[in-house]
């Protein structure tokens, strides 16, 4: 068994009177990968704001294993535009890093001609590296991303997910993405969390893709997706 | 050199050294304002100060922390808007240490000086305190540099990294509660806060990173506030806005340079 790094347990959290998550219990083990998907609202971002103990929930609690070390890349980062802040410096606010690791992970991120530009002249995806590079220079043995590829066109995306799979891989990191990129999620996840106000269905991607409850949530997207799928397997396009 | 004018350039000096570094974190956090409001209250804590038998420095550090802290609660309830909230205190702040303090001060109380600055009336025990209070707030911003930058530059990056957020944003209101102690004397209540947001303004053209925009930031305020003491006592002008008006040139003639923005 895998060690359990942070629990869920009944999370529950209330908007005025709108019931944002409700009864949200799950576990994420060590080396997992674990993606987070749901409709707009459907309250993914809260939830990683209760894992990550920026929001209080009404009810319910976070455990998190003595041995976590935590990486975040939140959704929207705007970096406060009056301080002149390099690349650089941000990598080494706060925490304490080798020059010889933090170029390793500059390398890795593809940020080494980065480093010594202004923070906030970086475009999106620059900034979703960097911010990834961040969370790595801690450590990390899981890493939170909240929507790492919104911004990016299809190629940076392709570039920023092949990253996410190569350090999950190569750095025995678990993850938690929150994605809306269902080809995706299907590729490389070990686990699916489809969550809409509570948690809908939850396990491997494959029989995710079977479950009623996911189809009914996904059914715009599910006709394409399956197209793709169907693809692998029957390369016939006339009938 | 004179007595009073010696004093006043020690003590103007040791707050420009406190307001230039600290103003930098009120420019980056978007906090004149706030300051603005802190310092409108000072006044009352001069009032208080006075009634109390606590002494002026300890009236306005404690009136200066109490509004501060009931501006947070009142910002944390959401019901208004943050310039309204600030608004709505700054100007309560400034008539009641209006009222109070011509209830409390008597006859003799030089209004004049508490708003607009007066740097005949800084006393040796001011200059100890201007500089107990540079101590201190030298000594907070060293050790928690690098969290307080990280929390202006990101809450959400700086929490989930396990900073208390409640504890610095009381830590940052106790310094400038703090700050604003003892620059009453030299700039007055109503001209504080220019001493807090222009060196910053000025030093955000030239600094490339965030410990040289504090550094020059107080280089800028230390120049400004020596060129406003040398008016003010030259030409008998009022002191404070001696002082804003250097500042205002320097401030244009920053502007003006051909800038390099990083």
């Amino acid at each position: 068994m895998s060690e359990v790094l942070i629990s869920a347990n009944n999370v529950s959290l209330k908007h005025n009177t709108k019931s944002v998550l409700d009864n949200v219990s799950f576990d994420i083990k060590a080396g997992e990968f674990i993606t987070l998907i749901g409709p707009n609202g459907a309250g993914k971002s809260s939830l990683i704001k209760i894992l990550l103990g920026l929001i209080k929930p009404d009810s319910g609690s976070i455990k998190k294993s003595k041995n976590i070390r935590l990486g975040y890349t939140p959704q929207k980062f705007i970096p406060n535009e009056f301080i002149p802040i390099s690349v650089i410096d941000f990598l080494k606010l706060n925490q304490k890093t080798s020059i010889d690791f933090l170029l390793k992970i500059s390398k890795l991120t593809g940020i080494e001609v980065l480093l010594s530009s202004s923070l906030k002249d970086l475009s999106g995806g620059e900034m979703q590296r960097v911010l990834l590079a961040r969370a790595l220079l801690s450590k990390p043995n899981i890493l939170i991303l909240d929507e790492p590829a919104q911004n990016l066109d299809v190629n940076g995306q392709m570039h920023l997910y092949k990253l996410i799979q190569d350090i999950h891989q190569q750095q025995e990191c678990a993850i938690l993405m929150v994605s809306h990129d269902l080809h995706r999620v299907m590729k490389e996840s070990t686990q699916v969390l489809c969550l809409y106000h509570h948690i809908c269905c939850m396990g491997q991607p494959e029989s995710i893709l079977q479950d009623s409850s996911f189809n009914d949530l996904f059914a715009d997207q599910m006709d394409e997706l399956m197209a793709t799928y169907e693809h692998h397997h029957n390369h016939c396009h006339e009938s | 050199m004179e007595d009073f004018i010696f004093r006043a350039v020690i003590a103007a000096i040791g707050i420009s050294i406190i307001a230039g570094s600290l103003g930098c974190f009120v420019i980056w956090k978007r906090m004149s304002y706030f300051s603005e409001s802190i310092s409108h209250s000072a006044l009352l804590g001069v009032a208080f100060g006075l009634a109390s038998g606590l002494g002026v420095h300890f009236g306005l550090i404690i009136i200066g922390a109490l509004f501060a802290a009931l501006i947070v609660v009142l910002q944390q309830r959401k019901f208004l808007s943050n310039d309204a909230i600030l608004g709505i205190f700054s100007h309560i702040a400034l008539s009641l240490g209006i009222v109070v303090l011509s209830i409390v001060g008597g006859a003799n109380t030089n209004y004049f000086g508490l708003l607009f600055g007066d740097i005949l009336s800084i006393t040796n025990t001011d200059i100890i305190w201007v500089y107990v209070v540079l101590f201190i707030i030298a000594s907070l911003l060293i050790i928690f540099w690098q969290r307080l930058l990280l929390l202006t530059l990101n809450e959400d990056l700086a929490v989930a990294q396990g900073l208390n957020q409640s504890f610095y944003r009381l830590l940052f209101m106790l310094m400038i509660a703090l700050a604003v102690s003892v620059s009453v004397q030299i700039v007055g209540v109503l001209l504080i806060t220019s001493l807090l947001i222009i060196p910053p303004a000025i030093a955000r053209v030239f600094a490339s990173t965030p410990v040289s925009m504090v550094f020059q930031s107080v280089a800028v305020s230390i120049l400004a506030v020596i060129i406003g003491l040398s008016l003010s006592m030259h030409y008998d002008l009022a002191t404070g806005p001696s002082i804003v008006i250097a500042l205002g040139g320097l401030f244009i003639l920053s502007q003006l340079l051909p800038r390099k923005l990083s």
